[in-house]
């Protein structure tokens, strides 16, 4: 069997089941970022993040515990954070750790890898996940500082004033939720169209030569997230399943992907400047490369630390 | 209500092409709307999602359609003065009773064609759906989500002996489970992997499946099910052999239930049903695992 090759109906078949798993958390996220303009103020923003920054990264980083929102959800809940005020860095860390520090995803993983590795995954996925995600943002801060990082001459609106708008607070947040919507799940839309496209073509046993040798297996296993575009929920059984992989080539698939993938690459592009998508993308990718080809000096030691413990 | 002349000539263009552009939105979040709606009344939901996510479509289709609602209802605070200008609604009176006059600035910017791109990518996955209205991935579409079990990582088991200080790992001698009457074909999967395999070996059971030619020659087929978590995205194709009696599959992807007695198969690590029957059966109501 050739490792790809297209199916029209196929092709349909994934990428309608991507939009049909994706489109509620994107509806969900749109309303967020809905109530977060009409009711979030830029001096209760302001009051809220911690003054020195890299507590405020840190403490993003850890947002999703408490907001746990999806790779595609949270999208336009950031964007609009953004716009409220929220420094740029500490945003970027919201954005690449939720999908990974968040309740429903630790669970996942759990499940998914409980009878290989114990809770030993879970600790490397959320370990390696929010330091690659305070990394990034730590990255953002130090080469833009508090620049504005969203596409165009967006800026902040004033804060809302009460007034007797058709629709009350309810109407302003559903239309800020319409518009927030046609942008991030438009682009979700053309995104999952190109990830369809891999998703239902390429072969996993075309895999299977790359299982040898860590220095490809784990790269490699980059390239399948990025190409796969799984949602950070169910992407833990679909890398369990690849056990021939080195666990490192497992752990990169599982940090990749809720970070970087085709139809995020999309709509991060469609949301933020050029120069901050290279970066986000470029120091994510080089940082999860790094320590998964690292892991033979480090990953021992932490699973020795857990046979003891 | 009249607004400065000077804005209407300037203002009536981008106005027009803005109001194209939101009726244009309106009505493709309605269209979504009313597709998930459709999708998940007639149930096409449940052949591209796991069950625990079918409700969701529906949820996002009833909140697509306030959102809707209140675009239109953000429309219509904005009245024009029929010179196509736009002014945003006066202002109640303040404190001193003093009513503002109504602002008077062109707040149309027209359309910007990237948003009609944007618009169209929402229209045009729901005519696909419909005009090819997929049900189930081809027969090699099945194939290219299989993952053959392999080995696993030696290479680390290696360094955290060495870590321990261990000399040999001690093999897994956990009791056998209980085997089931109808095993998935999952769970037939992961007592191979486990190395249980042997010991459910010589039990007759009846497992419910996918019917995929075997390469092998025409008295063995391949009979899977997808396991999926979420979406038809993640799943994967789990499988089992099954030697067959002489009539053998007869359709690809027939749905099928196989009865007959497990043999393990020591040289492949795997389970194979050697099959008294073979009965074709309709799709089962979740097709998944």
């Amino acid at each position: 069997m050739s490792s790809f090759s297209f199916n029209f109906s196929d092709f349909v078949f994934v990428w309608w089941g991507l939009l049909f798993e994706a489109i509620p958390f994107v509806v969900v996220g749109s309303l967020i970022s809905g109530i977060v303009e009409r009711f979030l103020s830029r001096q209760t923003v302001a009051r809220l993040f911690p003054r020195r920054r890299s507590i405020g990264i840190a403490a993003s980083g850890c947002l999703g515990l408490l907001l746990p929102m999806c790779e595609c959800g949270v999208v336009p809940v950031v964007r609009r954070l953004i716009l409220k005020g929220v420094p740029p860095s500490c945003a970027v860390a919201y954005l690449l750790a939720s999908p990974i520090v968040n309740p429903l995803v630790i669970a996942s993983t759990a499940v998914a890898f409980y009878a290989q590795h114990g809770w030993m995954m879970v600790v490397l996925r959320v370990g390696l996940g929010y330091g690659v995600a305070v990394l990034v943002a730590a990255a953002v801060w130090w080469m833009l500082g508090d620049a504005h990082i969203l596409r165009g001459n967006e800026v902040a609106p004033p804060d809302q004033t009460v007034s007797p708008r058709r629709g009350g607070w309810l109407g302003d947040v559903l239309a800020v939720a319409a518009g927030e919507f046609i942008v991030v799940g438009g682009t979700l839309a053309i995104g999952a169209a190109i990830a369809a496209l891999i998703n239902s073509g390429f072969s996993r046993e075309a895999m299977l030569p790359l299982a040898e040798n860590r220095l490809v297996a784990v790269p490699g296993m980059m390239l399948l997230a990025v190409a796969l575009n799984l949602c950070s929920e169910a992407d833990a059984f679909v890398a369990a399943s690849f056990y021939a992989f080195p666990i490192a080539a497992q752990l990169a698939f599982l940090v990749m992907g809720p970070m970087v993938d085709i139809k995020l690459m999309l709509v991060y592009t469609a949301v933020f400047r050029t120069r901050v998508v290279l970066l986000i993308l470029g120091t994510a990718t080089l940082l999860i490369l790094g320590a998964c080809l690292a892991s033979p000096w480090w990953m021992p030691l932490l699973f020795a630390a857990g046979h003891v413990y | 209500m009249t607004c400065c002349e000077h804005e209407h000539e300037r203002c009536r263009e981008p106005q027009a092409r803005a109001r194209s552009l939101a009726a244009a939105e309106v009505l493709t979040l309605l269209l979504l709307a009313a597709f998930l709606g459709y999708a998940w009344i007639t149930g096409r939901v449940e052949k591209f999602v796991a069950p625990a996510y079918v409700w969701m479509p529906l949820a996002a289709s009833v909140l697509l359609v306030l959102m809707a609602l209140g675009r239109l209802m953000r429309e219509a605070t904005h009245t024009t003065d029929g010179f196509g200008t736009t002014c945003r609604n006066a202002a109640p009176q303040d404190s001193q009773g003093i009513q503002p006059a109504p602002s008077c600035a062109c707040t149309a910017h027209g359309a910007h064609p990237v948003r009609w791109l944007l618009t169209a990518a929402l229209v045009i996955p729901v005519g696909l759906v419909l005009a090819v209205d997929p049900q189930d991935f081809s027969s090699q579409g099945s194939r290219k989500r299989r993952m053959p079990a392999v080995a696993r990582d030696a290479q680390l088991d290696r360094a955290v002996d060495w870590v321990l200080g261990r000399t040999a790992r001690t093999a897994d001698t956990s009791a056998a489970r209980d085997v089931p009457a109808e095993p998935t074909v999952l769970q037939l999967a992961q007592a191979a992997d486990s190395g249980q395999g042997a010991t459910w070996a010589g039990r007759f059971v009846t497992v419910i499946g996918q019917c995929d030619v075997s390469a092998n020659g025409t008295q063995t087929i391949e009979l899977y099910r997808l396991v999926v978590t979420c979406c038809v995205a993640d799943s994967q194709s789990v499988g089992v052999l099954v030697m067959a009696p002489a009539t053998g599959c007869l359709d690809p992807r027939q749905w099928v239930r196989v009865a007959g007695v497990l043999r393990w198969d020591a040289p492949a690590a795997r389970l194979v049903i050697e099959a008294a029957t073979i009965t074709p059966i309709p799709i089962p109501a979740v097709p998944y695992l």
